[in-house]
């Protein structure tokens, strides 16, 4: 994670990949793009989604962390000091 | 305590199936804390396992009685009194089984918590909390550490004596006290599966129902010496908490379990599980086949090693069944040994405990092809089965179990109704919950002379029970009860919008997939805006209730009104099927 708490390209690019075939409504996916709002995620969907980051960065997400999540940057963040907590 | 894996110590072993020099007996007890005592004389227990199905940890019947009752004598020394209520956060971890059944040996009443599952919505979790915690007024609130901010916010000004952590309590001053002895009509547990969210009611489950119920499913599902459970259910939920953790501890069957969140990322962990243990009985609702089918369609085929040929019992239930979800999921792990008579249709809910009917084991679907508009004419008229769009395909949920009776009553004069009438269920027998808890308006609704008004609707085919839809309003969504008073609230409370400008309610598509609507008097008139409104309400459902509907506008004044001036919903829905009520232009 950066200084400012802006999560870095690489991991954006990194979900904006991953979302790319659970965007059903089209919206352009921007750090700001809410999950339930702007892609109307459902709790089946987000589990799938969660499941594919996991692989994806080889991390475990904490469940109890998802209430706070809204938007893809607040994830991206979540990701970032998951992995850095993980590599030490 | 529970045995965790640490290299230090051999591999774990999960607890085994048979149970040598325990006769099996399949509930017959007076008390769950009786049933939990002679499970303990035995070898059998329940196991945890990993998303990636590694044996996490091991706990047989007699370790769970063991810290149950040295917990209870700590919570009993903390000042609770039996009678008490205690909220557990219900997650699939030791830590809330051994606290559940900690209660039980203290005589205080455990009232489980559900688990945040979704993005965001941390306000609509919090509220949900807050709820059940009026509702049940609990002196005290265990949970897991990563919870309890977000929990305590919830609890704010409830007045609980304690909010503490599972791990916790074993730190706590334990007395050489008495344990409570139960009675067979005090209360087991207080369950908050069914009613809204915005006005829980909690279902007042006593020993003696539990047992009854407990007894009469383990009949039903014909639970021999060689059954194995396998389940990733939530324990917020009765079939979780019932079928899964107490039914089979009250039958001492040994148990694996997935944790939902494990379940939900993982799906196939689940098939795995039951394949590597030689599990026999197993139970999801429709979604959860649709996953592991949906899931294994992008994976090379073979590829699994999945031997599914022990699954006896592959039950469905917590939803309408949907059949062409279930011949997928049957023709998908047929190669993988899966035997479609193991399908198993089932009818229940926490009002009646849990079962409330269950198909005969290996016996498959019974599918009924009706004529669509039998819910008008409530007569389930036979059609043949030719995709015509005029008739509907349903799973029958077998017979009703032992020592309980099941009446169709007709829905406008009550009368008892015959073969293929459509009316509603009406259940009775001693599995019937006392009440609701502490909402003696919501029992007097619910419980007439004895009978228990399902809200559901039904008919018979010989002796079988086919579900055809609620005569009550709630939706069910996903497994998730969904009441259409919280979504119209939403609805109403958004800027521009006035009380009664909203319906919500489930339309069959053509594809028989329900889907939950909502219609929406709309004033605006040029389209743009119209469009705005219908994402702005999608939206705000989302967040607030956590489903996706399908918003439809109609025009102002439009929508029915009961004489005492309240939403007519039932009759919107009847109007709008019939093109009475037409949608607006979007």
């Amino acid at each position: 994670m950066t200084a400012n708490g802006e999560p870095s390209a690489d991991t954006f690019a990194a979900l904006h990949e991953l979302l790319g075939p659970l965007n059903k409504t089209g919206v352009d996916l921007k750090p700001e793009t809410r999950f339930s709002e702007d892609l109307n995620f459902d709790s089946l969907v987000v589990m799938e989604f969660v499941a594919t980051v996991e692989d994806c960065f080889d991390i475990s997400i904490p469940m109890n962390i998802l209430p706070d999540i809204t938007t893809v940057k607040h994830l991206a963040l979540a990701v970032e000091k998951i992995v850095k907590a993980d590599r030490g | 305590m529970p045995k965790t894996a640490t290299s230090a110590y051999p591999p774990l072993r999960p607890t085994p199936t048979a149970n040598p020099g325990l006769p099996k007996i399949l509930g017959e007890f007076e008390t769950l804390t009786a049933s939990l005592d002679y499970a303990a004389r035995g070898v059998t227990g329940f196991n945890f396992y990993s998303a990636r199905s590694e044996l996490s940890h091991v706990m047989p019947f007699r370790d769970l009685r063991e810290s149950a009752v040295n917990h209870a004598l700590r919570l009993s020394a903390s000042g609770i009194k039996p009678g008490e209520r205690v909220a557990l956060l219900a997650a699939n971890t030791p830590d809330f089984l051994v606290h559940f059944f900690a209660c039980q040996y203290a005589g205080i009443i455990p009232v489980p918590m559900p688990l945040p599952t979704a993005f965001g919505r941390r306000e609509a979790y919090v509220a949900q909390i807050r709820n059940q915690i009026v509702s049940a007024t609990p002196s005290m609130l265990l949970g897991l550490p990563d919870y309890l901010p977000m929990i305590t916010e919830a609890v704010e000004g409830r007045g609980l004596k304690r909010i503490s952590t599972y791990a916790d309590v074993a730190t706590w001053t334990e007395t050489s006290g008495q344990l409570h002895q139960a009675r067979a009509d005090e209360l087991s547990y207080i369950q908050y599966s069914s009613g809204s969210t915005r006005f829980p009611t909690g279902v007042c489950v006593t020993h003696r129902a539990l047992m009854k119920n407990c007894s009469a499913m383990s009949h039903a599902v014909e639970n021999f010496a060689d059954q194995r459970a396998v389940s990733w259910l939530p324990f917020f939920h009765d079939m979780g908490l019932v079928g899964f953790m107490l039914a089979v501890l009250a039958s001492q069957t040994s148990t694996d379990y997935l944790a939902t969140e494990d379940f939900a990322r993982r799906p196939l962990t689940w098939l795995r599980l039951i394949s590597e243990n030689r599990a026999t009985m197993s139970y999801s609702p429709s979604f959860g086949y649709e996953l592991c089918a949906r899931r294994v369609q992008t994976m090379p085929e073979g590829s699994l090693g999945l031997d599914l040929s022990s699954w006896r019992i592959a039950g469905i239930g917590g939803e309408m069944i949907k059949p062409q979800v279930m011949q997928m999921f049957g023709e998908t792990f047929k190669p993988y040994g899966f035997r479609e008579l193991a399908f198993n249709g089932s009818y229940g809910l926490a009002e009646c405990v849990l079962g409330v009917s269950f198909s005969r084991p290996l016996t498959g679907m019974t599918l009924d092809h009706i004529a669509k508009d039998g819910l008008a004419t409530h007569l389930a008229t036979p059609v043949p089965n030719d995709g015509s769009p005029m008739g509907r395909t349903f799973v029958g949920c077998g017979v009703v179990i032992k020592d309980h009776n099941v009446e169709i009553r007709d829905v406008d004069d009550a009368h008892v109704l015959g073969q293929r009438e459509i009316g509603r269920v009406y259940f009775s027998g001693p599995s019937v919950m006392t009440g609701y808890y502490n909402d003696p308006r919501a029992t007097a609704e619910t419980l007439i002379d004895g009978w228990l008004d399902t809200g559901d609707l039904g008919y018979w085919l010989g002796y079988e029970l086919f579900i055809v839809g609620r005569a009550k309003d709630m939706m069910i969504v996903n497994g998730r009860n969904v009441w259409p008073q919280d979504i119209e609230w939403t609805v109403e409370h958004m800027d521009g919008m006035r009380s009664g400008d909203s319906a919500a309610i489930v339309l069959v598509d053509s594809q028989d997939n329900e889907r939950p609507t909502i219609l929406v008097q709309c004033r605006p008139a040029n389209v743009e805006e119209r469009g705005a409104l219908i994402a702005d309400i999608k939206a705000r459902v989302q967040e607030a209730i956590g489903i996706l509907c399908d918003v439809v506008l109609v025009p102002p004044r439009s929508l029915p009104k009961t004489t005492s001036g309240k939403l007519a919903r039932g009759k919107a829905k009847t109007m709008f099927e019939a093109g009475e009520i037409t949608a607006l232009d979007t």
